[in-house]
């Protein structure tokens, strides 16, 4: 009978040691409400009404919000043209810079009464919108930027206005960058701590932090952690539904790029203004008010004392990562590309499922596999070797860069992967005919034409570490604080001039590799170069 | 020596038969179109040989070198084969240049640099060689690609459906044109399409597929006149099926008598072309002018036989017969017809 594919080959393997290692300890959460249930009283059901409600509410509004935000804005740059498009296009990006507990200690510290106004999960879903909209933005507006415009004049043939050739033309086919571009939002919302812990707001993460931290009940935090896990898995099976069906995406991006309508007087204001307005309040004035705190904090002396030291951590620990994360993800995405068994490409949606994943989770997780092996290689060196290295792996940095792989891996896999996707088939099969063996196909191939993708990999990665809050927090070895933490311990002290300047160089270094990515980027792409012909015709008549 | 040889190769999808045990050479230096209507498995035919695929039964070897049995594959960067793909899949980031000269990475430079520039001017393309592909015509496109599967002199040269993405017009001239390249190159190839004429002018010999199968092989020639089936007459060009009794080296039918390929006798079907009917006006005739189609140097009339059945007649454009105009259609002088199942 036909010999099928064989269901494991070595590319599956290396991905399915790579699932099992990121993965595993997220997927053990589980066993928490077996092992040693009934062991302890378990603070579990006392945290739990309260954080399914008010994350299932922050969810449902920051989905609508950064959809009608990014979307909204994806369409007015893609499809109008009006005077400053073109810087305010890329301003549009620069939200990414600054996260959410940045923007939350800048609101709490101008707006009058402390912010009592915003300490609501309302306040929160605001917030989250506001940072979160760029990837709605960013993928949807490359999105619409990649479709042909003879879609759009086709739909226009049929006696459809401009304005509803868009809606339901352009943005159904964008329907999937959209929704992953959501997705994406969701998922950092999820797993934010620093905002919602500033804010009062008690989701999941905060609940989480509150029994480990306050409460001590390990139990209760990896059930919680465990059910965030669920959560956050659906959302992803959700976002790879919605990708799956992206193909006629493909067939969208041929042709001429769509042409954008030039705006005139109210309406040309209104497209450049709106924009500004937006970047002004979630950028310009956040940057202002943090500079003035910080030159004041300076002045009277307010700065904390570790602030060099916590500086240095962060970029160190940025830059690893980009490495350590980047050369997972590539290795992930090729062995999906070079293998397509399912083994592959499961274990690949097992290794990713980090992201959605709060820090605090993750550090949860992998803190009892590597505290296992820690004692294990403790014993093991005391009995062979007589020497007591200690904890190797949660007493240092290492075990801090565990946890970064399993939360960051999916954000540097996506990027990478979708470079890869774009990169057809047969351009493969070419260079193996003209005698380059697998790796050479990576090197002189992939790897050149996958150069916008990885560069987006690394500066996602190294925006993500510098900002990144509850896994730092709880996995830093001594003397291990971060700008992050350094900002969330001065701001939950109401110390909004201490906390000023360390926020004020999250954000600069979050805007450098915005400002570099938008400049690999380029204007738009230059538009595909249509085929001679459409596809040949089926043949079917001729038999 | 032939260099590809193909015996009894099968290859299956989960239950779908693409490729059922067939048997195939190619001498060197020739020029084979495989032939077949689309989802025939032609693809996967060049696919295997190319070694993007592995068989599940059989035996491929290039270059008289073994490249694939069950329980040996040799991967298809080890094959030598140049493979020139239906969209030509040029590596956009790359000049046409550094295209072409690809394969040739572990040649010294010099040799590289010799052999590219010798194959862009096979391919008149010397002066395009620092454009990258998408400032190329489509004609252009392609000739990057046949180029590239030369350059590195392999075995045999694969073209999958080459002409489909080109518009009608170019078609022609660049088939002649790719025609010319591979024989100045004394390429071995094989060609995979799902048009009849392009096989018919271009190859040495025909491998004519269906489901999976090779139906018949030869000199183009022999595929259209003498078809080795129904299908595969009507397959290849356009036919008439008549029915007729058998009298050694000639057939006797209800239009006349044709000259018969291979002795036979009884009762049998032969397989009858246009051009093998003539026609004459006569207001008596045994059949009517039902369509008229001119194209150019001759015309198509279909007709309705007194009997009923309708039939094809291809003529010189000389003389004109309107449509609905009563004719005598018969076989034309010396008319060969050849017996079909």
């Amino acid at each position: 009978m036909g010999l099928r594919k064989p269901a494991l080959d070595r590319w599956a393997l290396a991905t399915l040691v790579t699932a099992v290692l990121v993965a595993g300890p997220l997927l053990g959460l589980p066993l928490s409400f077996v092992v040693g249930a009934g062991h302890s009283f378990t603070q579990f059901s006392g945290f739990l009404p309260d954080a399914v409600s008010n994350t299932v509410f922050l969810l449902a509004g920051v989905g609508a919000g950064t959809l009608a935000l990014g979307t909204g804005l994806a369409l007015l740059v893609s499809f109008c043209d009006f005077p400053g498009r073109a810087w305010i296009e890329w301003a549009l990006v620069l939200p990414l810079a600054v996260p959410g507990y940045v923007f939350t200690l800048f609101a709490l510290g101008t707006l009058p009464a402390g912010g009592a106004a915003i300490r609501s999960p309302v306040g929160a879903i605001a917030i989250f919108t506001l940072v979160l909209y760029p990837y709605v933005y960013l993928l949807g507006r490359a999105a619409f930027l990649s479709q042909s415009r003879a879609l759009l004049e086709a739909a226009r043939g049929l006696g459809m206005s401009s304005r509803r050739a868009v809606l339901q033309v352009a943005v159904p086919l964008a329907r999937p960058a959209l929704l992953g571009g959501a997705a994406l939002g969701l998922m950092e919302a999820l797993a934010d701590f620093g905002t919602v812990n500033l804010l009062g707001v008690h989701t999941f993460t905060d609940a989480i932090y509150r029994v480990w931290f306050i409460a001590f009940d390990r139990q209760a935090a990896m059930q919680l952690a465990a059910l965030l896990v669920t959560v956050t898995l659906t959302l992803l099976v959700l976002e790879r539904a919605v990708r799956g069906r992206a193909r006629y995406h493909q067939l969208a991006a041929r042709g001429e790029a769509i042409a954008a309508v030039r705006l005139h007087g109210v309406a040309a204001l209104a497209a450049a203004a709106g924009p500004l307005a937006l970047v002004g309040i979630v950028v310009v004035a956040p940057l202002a008010q943090l500079s003035v705190w910080a030159v004041r904090s300076i002045g009277d002396g307010l700065l904390a004392p570790e602030f060099a030291l916590a500086a240095r951590n962060s970029l160190l620990l940025a830059l690893m990562s980009v490495v350590l994360v980047g050369g997972v993800a590539v290795l992930l995405a090729y062995g999906l590309r070079s293998s397509r068994t399912r083994v592959a490409a499961a274990a690949v949606r097992v290794a990713t499922i980090g992201y959605g994943v709060p820090g605090s989770v993750v550090a949860v997780a992998v803190m009892v596999p590597l505290g296992w092996l820690d004692h294990r290689i403790d014993d093991a060196s005391g009995a062979l070797l007589g020497v007591d290295p200690g904890l190797i792996l949660t007493g240092t940095v290492i075990g801090l860069f565990v946890a970064y792989v399993v939360r960051f891996l999916a954000l540097a896999f996506q990027a990478v992967e979708t470079s890869l996707l774009r990169i057809p088939g047969d351009l493969d099969e070419a260079a193996r005919g003209l005698g380059a063996d697998r790796l050479d196909v990576l090197a002189r191939v992939h790897v050149p034409l996958m150069g916008a993708g990885l560069a987006t990999a690394a500066l996602l990665v190294f925006t993500e570490v510098m900002k990144e809050l509850p896994a730092t927090l709880l996995l830093r070895p001594l003397g291990g604080d971060t700008l992050a933490i350094a900002v969330w311990q001065a701001t939950s002290e109401s110390l909004f001039q201490t906390a000023a300047l360390p926020a004020l160089l999250i954000v600069l270094v979050g805007l450098l590799p915005v400002g570099l990515m938008i400049r690999l980027s380029g204007r738009r792409r230059a538009p595909v170069p249509a085929p001679e012909v459409p596809e040949p015709q089926p043949l079917a008549a001729t038999i | 020596m032939s260099e590809v040889r193909l015996d009894s190769v099968s290859k299956l999808f989960g239950s779908t038969r693409a490729v059922v045990d067939v048997s195939l050479q190619v001498e060197s230096g020739a020029l084979m179109a495989v032939l077949g209507p689309s989802g025939c498995g032609k693809t996967t035919l060049l696919r295997l040989i190319a070694g993007f695929e592995r068989p599940d039964a059989g035996a491929i070897a290039v270059g008289g070198v073994e490249m694939a049995r069950p329980g040996t594959f040799v991967p298809p960067d080890k094959r030598r084969i140049g493979m020139v793909f239906q969209d030509y899949a040029l590596f956009p980031h790359l000049t046409v240049e550094s295209n072409v000269s690809f394969g040739l990475a572990r040649r010294e430079r010099e040799e590289r640099e010799a052999l590219t520039r010798r194959t862009l001017e096979l391919v008149a393309l010397q002066h395009r060689a620092d454009r990258y592909p998408h400032e190329l015509s489509g004609g252009e496109r392609q000739r990057v690609a046949l180029a590239r599967a030369l350059a590195p002199e392999p075995a045999v040269v694969l073209l999958d459906e080459p002409f489909s993405n080109l518009d009608a017009t170019l078609r022609a001239g660049l088939r002649r044109e790719v025609e010319l390249i591979l024989r100045d190159a004394g390429a071995t190839a094989i060609l995979v399409t799902h048009d009849q004429e392009e096989a018919l002018s271009l190859a040495d010999r025909l491998a004519v597929m269906r489901q999976g199968r090779i139906v018949q092989t030869g000199p183009p020639e022999a595929v259209y006149g003498r078809p080795a089936s129904r299908w595969a007459a009507q397959f290849v060009g356009e036919v008439n099926v008549l029915a007729g009794v058998a009298h050694g080296r000639d057939v006797e039918t209800e239009l006349g008598v044709f000259d018969l390929p291979a002795p036979a006798t009884g009762s049998v079907h032969v397989a009858v072309r246009p051009e093998q009917l003539e026609l004459r006006s006569d207001e008596h005739g045994n059949a009517e002018v039902v369509e008229r189609e001119f194209r150019g140097h001759d015309v198509l009339y279909r007709l309705r036989h007194e009997g009923g059945r309708m039939l094809l007649v291809q003529l010189p454009s000389l003389e004109l017969h309107e449509v609905g105009a009563r004719v005598f259609v018969r076989p034309a002088s010396s008319a060969v017809a050849p017996v079909v199942d």
